[in-house]
């Protein structure tokens, strides 16, 4: 890989990523959403003590922080392939394509750099979250492992998406064909596997949906890896429970037991989505070789590069799978 | 072979024997008054005597005193002493420190709430230090007497009563323990297990001023009291407090002996005593000028003077006597409690104020506008400001470095804020049911839960006469609650508790309480039925209720000082609004818990929310959300005079003069159900209406089943020849009442006995409807 190509064009992209009012906008809008939202929740439990339900303060800490972070997670789904999904299809519609191949910089050079970009984009978008946290240490109830858990999730579904949105600018070679194929994949994930849960919950007597029907939603996982935290010990009765809602998206059904903790299948998300983030990666690259050196089938150091990742990516998996299949 | 030659032979085996019978002797085993049994490492100059109340008898969760005597031949010391139930769960002490100069004696009291059924307590005294080695111990035997009758005999002289044999008995036998009138105890809690006691040949103005409150402490919280009659007991009841009265001795005569055939078939032939003039409000049972025994409520217990002397020749050889002791002494109340049937309420009461206290407050709310405004400010930055100003700097990229930087910043600043500003989160909940035992003490007990975010240690301060209990562990809604597994100080005003985290753990504290209490009475007169309340008490009243067996009043709310006057209403035809909260509910029904079979008329009862926060406990944690609930509960005085119409829902079965049925419930009143085919049924009006001279007297009834009522009959007793009336009613259909000839003769002392007879298993329950107007002096 030519670095100084690699370092040229990496420093045009974080300086054009940034230019116009584009990304300010989207900054301010992602994170007055979130502040909106917490404000929001913060009133609806502030309302219930003043009706004289007995929360205690851990509690409100736990239901916010629940709150705040499905918000993260349920934006930076939609937000991280946005990032990426115009990277190399914009580049075909201003015909700057082939002068890019043409130049010094490798053809996985160009791609990881788009990757980059985005990730740090959507990485800035996540650190630019993370002061809000500050109101759930005012309530308490959240530990640091808690928080840490849940940020790695998001990390591991924001880079996912990322290379979603790369994969389908490389596969389309359109923006507009991008986007619709891209979101297309997400509704399907996101929506599609939660439906499929509450039908079979339905059709089994309200029973918890088997928790592979789940384990590819990023919603779901985040609700997995939320609830991990067990409230209280004490618990009141017609307070605000996000338990509920969290075994709605982590089972299908609405009857979790607000002191039972949800199925740890987040493990199993990690991982898949790591091998997803990887298998991805390795079709774009591919794809943009084979079209740069105009050999579909030829094994590029790229290649091997990227197939050595997934052999040791399987062999992490099966060294580990009693940890994540504890979750299954 | 002779005696001279046998003490030659063998001296050596004969001074043996000597020695060994005499050992044998001084071994012998003292029962329930352990000698000061040195162990090993013990200090032989500290000498442990200890002894439990009631020669260790106790009924199951309730006190029992242990009195303990040190004397120290030693040094200056301050020793703590210490008691344990082995069978406790999980282990701990009950203690008390004690400050014993150099050649110093003395008695202390320690009370030890049997939580457990322990049949050993174990004493022991250490050094108050905090390497404490032991100083002295000892054990003491107790006998838990679950569903047995603790009848206690206090008397100059001994005194043995011909009492039914255990196996005579059906339920409840007799266990007596004999007390010295000076070893009364001068706290109630020493009286806790005894459901009867009886004074005899006993000068009461002898008693003390303490022990005297004690006795009518005891006595509100269900005790029943019986004093003896005859010439030997003159003296007895002079001392007592006037309410402890029911009625004023006169000279010796002979006693109409005839009225007890509705008690035992076959009266004795001759009984003498004294004449009883009784005092009002007091129900006298017997002819009019010479009543055999006279009785009279207070608070949830009864007072039973006789007109004869327990010693009574006659009823030494009579036949009938045992069962006469076993009607005359009963228990005043009973209730299905946690061990089986039971005299008090306190294993109904103790579980439900826990869950009130465990009905747990909101936890204190910190500020979160300056947090809330900090991230405001920095949304602004780091989204319209940052931009603008990079823009016109035409530094743009410069946002991947500003906009983490700005983030981590306000970040710290915001978490550092959030951390300053975090609210105390523990949480300090007390719920207090309050029992009136007097106009101006009440018996205060306080459930107190702790809660806390990580394990935390609590100082609570506390009067010395406080006693702290283990709660019972137990659930109310959502929140599950414990006790503290610390050991328990008596006597002092501190106490240390640790709670485990997020665990809701807590105490009971009991104390005699020194209240002024609100003034109510049940006025009857010829306008009709009302309540007068008149709260002079220093504290507010709201959720006001006057319960009445089946009628209540209501009042939402009584300031200090005010006055009011409410109509008592059917309970079924106006129900009870809810409480105001589920912890207020549970304190209301630990207020007035459901007996298992009504032996007396049932007290009216006045239960408000007392506002003043009142618990005998103080927690050391000003920042933390603390909750202070109370509830007063204070019986009425029924007061009646002149022409009234008498309420039929006041007439109560009375179970002590009633045979051949069990009680049921018709049209949520009191009645029996014929068991054979001859059933007596007395009805009985409260004391304050004994002294009513009957006008008019209808007579209608309400029977549950079927009935083949035209195969029924009825008749009524002749109180003034003493016999059933000739004349047997028909059994007629509520709808029609039927007006009874010359009611002062089947009147008396509010008592009508019914007797009916014939096909009336059928009847199903059975109740008289009463329409009685009398004139009250």
């Amino acid at each position: 890989m030519n670095q100084p190509a690699l370092a040229a064009l990496l420093a045009k992209e974080f300086r054009t990523q940034m230019r116009g009012s584009r990304p300010a906008v989207l900054l301010a809008s992602y994170l007055a959403l979130l502040l909106l939202a917490l404000f929001w929740l913060y009133q609806t439990l502030v309302g219930q003590v003043q009706q004289g339900v007995p929360l205690i303060g851990p509690q409100i800490g736990q239901a916010l922080f629940v709150g705040l972070t499905l918000a993260v997670q349920l934006l930076l789904v939609f937000l991280a392939p946005a990032t990426t999904l115009n990277s190399i299809s914009s580049e075909h519609e201003r015909h700057t394509y082939d002068i890019l191949l043409a130049t010094p910089l490798s053809a996985a050079g160009m791609v990881l750099a788009k990757l980059l970009v985005g990730v740090a984009f959507v990485g800035l978008l996540i650190i630019a979250a993370l002061p809000l946290y500050s109101i759930v240490v005012l309530f308490g109830g959240v530990a640091v492992g808690d928080l840490g858990r849940v940020v790695l999730t998001v990390i591991i579904t924001a880079i996912t998406g990322c290379t979603l949105g790369l994969v389908c600018s490389v596969l389309t070679r359109q923006t507009y064909t991008a986007t619709l194929l891209c979101y297309t994949v997400l509704v399907a994930v996101t929506a599609g596997t939660l439906f499929a849960a509450n039908i079979w919950s339905a059709l089994h007597g309200l029973a918890s949906a088997p928790s592979s029907y789940l384990v590819a939603n990023p919603v779901s996982a985040i609700a997995s890896a939320l609830g991990q935290s067990p409230p209280p010990g004490i618990v009141t009765v017609n307070a605000l429970r996000p338990a509920t809602l969290l075994g709605l998206l982590t089972r299908g059904s609405l009857n979790l037991n607000v002191n039972e903790l949800a199925p740890p299948f987040f493990r199993a998300t990690w991982l898949l989505y790591s091998g997803v983030a990887l298998s991805l990666t390795w079709v774009a690259l591919h794809t943009v070789e084979a079209h740069q050196h105009r050999r579909l089938l030829r094994f590029s150091r790229s290649d091997a590069w990227l197939l050595g990742l997934l052999v040791l990516w399987s062999t992490l998996g099966w060294a580990t799978q009693a940890w994540w299949q504890a979750g299954l | 072979m002779n005696v001279r030659s046998f003490h030659i032979k063998h001296p050596l085996s004969l001074w043996l024997a000597w020695l060994l019978l005499l050992l044998m002797l001084l071994l012998l085993p003292l029962p329930a008054h352990a000698q000061d049994a040195v162990p090993p490492t013990a200090d032989p100059t500290l000498m442990l005597t200890a002894a439990a109340m009631l020669n260790g008898n106790y009924v199951p969760h309730r006190w029992l005193a242990v009195q303990v005597r040190l004397a120290n031949t030693g040094p200056d010391r301050v020793v703590q002493v210490q008691a344990r139930l082995p069978s406790d769960s999980p282990p701990r002490a009950y203690t008390q420190q004690v400050v014993l100069p150099q050649r110093a004696e003395k008695q202390i009291t320690l009370y030890l709430p049997m939580q457990s059924l322990a049949r050993i307590a174990q004493i022991t005294v250490v050094a108050d230090s905090s390497a404490a080695p032991v100083l002295a111990s000892t054990t003491l035997e107790l006998f838990p007497r679950s569903e047995e009758r603790l009848l206690g005999i206090v008397s100059n002289q001994p005194l043995t009563l011909a009492l039914p044999r255990r196996q005579d008995l059906d339920s409840f036998p007799f266990v007596v323990v004999s007390l010295a009138p000076a070893d009364l105890p001068a706290d109630p809690r020493g009286l806790d297990s005894l459901t009867i006691l009886l004074l005899h040949d006993t000068d009461t103005r002898l008693l003390s001023p303490t022990q005297q409150q004690a006795l009518r402490a005891w006595v509100a919280r269900g005790g029943h009291l019986v004093l003896g009659g005859g010439e030997l007991n003159r003296a007895t009841p002079l001392g007592l407090d006037p309410v402890l009265q029911p009625a004023t001795l006169g000279a010796e005569q002979p006693l109409d002996v005839r009225p007890l055939r509705l008690m035992i078939p076959a009266p004795p032939s001759r009984l003498v005593g004294s004449q009883l003039t009784p005092l009002v409000p007091a129900q006298p049972f017997g002819a009019p000028e010479a009543p055999l025994f006279v009785q009279r409520m207070y608070g949830a217990g009864l007072v039973t003077q006789l007109a004869f002397s327990p010693t009574h020749p006659t009823l030494r050889a009579w036949d009938g006597a045992p069962a006469l002791w076993a009607g005359l002494l009963q228990p005043a109340r009973l209730y299905a409690g946690r061990t089986g049937l039971e005299a008090d309420a306190d294993t109904i009461q103790l579980p439900l104020i826990a869950q009130a206290a465990a009905d747990l407050p909101a936890s204190a709310l910190p500020r979160s506008s300056p947090v809330f405004g900090l991230l405001v400010a920095y949304l602004l930055c780091v989204g319209p400001v940052l931009a603008v100003l990079l823009r016109r700097l035409d530094r743009q990229p410069l946002t991947w470095q500003l906009v983490p930087a700005l983030a981590m910043l306000t970040g710290a600043g915001a978490t550092s804020l959030a951390m300053q500003l975090r609210a105390d989160q523990r949480i300090v909940s007390h719920a207090t049911l309050l029992e009136a035992t007097s106009p101006t003490t009440a018996r205060s007990r306080t459930a107190t839960l702790l809660l806390a975010p990580q394990a935390t240690q609590f100082e609570l301060h506390q009067s010395p006469d406080t006693l702290l209990r283990p709660l019972d562990a137990g659930q109310f809604g959502s929140v599950m609650f414990d006790s503290v597994g610390d050991d328990l100080a008596q006597q002092r005003d501190t106490q240390s508790l640790t709670v485990a985290r997020w665990q809701a753990q807590g105490v009971l504290a009991e104390q005699p309480s020194e209240l002024s209490l609100p003034h109510a009475a049940i006025i009857l007169d010829p306008q009709g039925v009302r309540v007068e309340l008149d709260n002079v008490s220093d504290s507010a009243l709201r959720e006001l209720q006057i319960n009445y067996g089946t009628q209540h009043a209501t009042l939402a709310s009584l300031p200090a000082g005010a006055q009011a006057t409410v109509p008592l209403v059917s309970s079924v035809l106006e129900p009870l609004l809810p409480a105001s909260s589920a912890g207020i509910a549970a304190l209301g029904q630990a207020a007035a818990p459901p007996e298992h079979v009504p032996l007396l008329p049932p007290v009216p009862r006045l239960v408000a929310v007392w506002t003043e926060a009142t618990a005998p406990l103080t927690v050391a944690a000003d920042a933390a959300a603390i909750q202070y609930r109370s509830l007063l509960s204070m019986p009425v005085e029924l007061r009646a005079q002149g022409q009234v119409q008498v309420p039929e829902a006041w007439f109560v079965p009375d179970l002590s003069l009633s045979a051949g049925g069990v009680p049921c419930t018709i049209g949520g009143q009191g009645g029996l159900l014929p068991q054979t085919d001859t059933l007596t049924l007395t009805m009985r009006l409260p004391d304050a209406l004994a002294a009513l001279d009957p006008v008019s007297l209808r007579v209608s009834f309400q029977s549950s089943g079927v009935a083949a009522l035209d195969r029924a009959r009825v008749r009524l007793y002749d109180w003034q020849q003493h016999r059933l009336q000739a004349e047997a009613h028909p059994v007629l259909p509520p709808t029609i009442s039927q007006q009874v000839a010359a009611p002062q003769r089947v009147v008396q002392h509010g008592r009508v006995v019914f007797v009916f007879s014939g096909a009336i298993t059928d009847l199903g329950c059975v109740r008289p409807m009463l329409a009685l107007q009398g004139v009250l002096p």
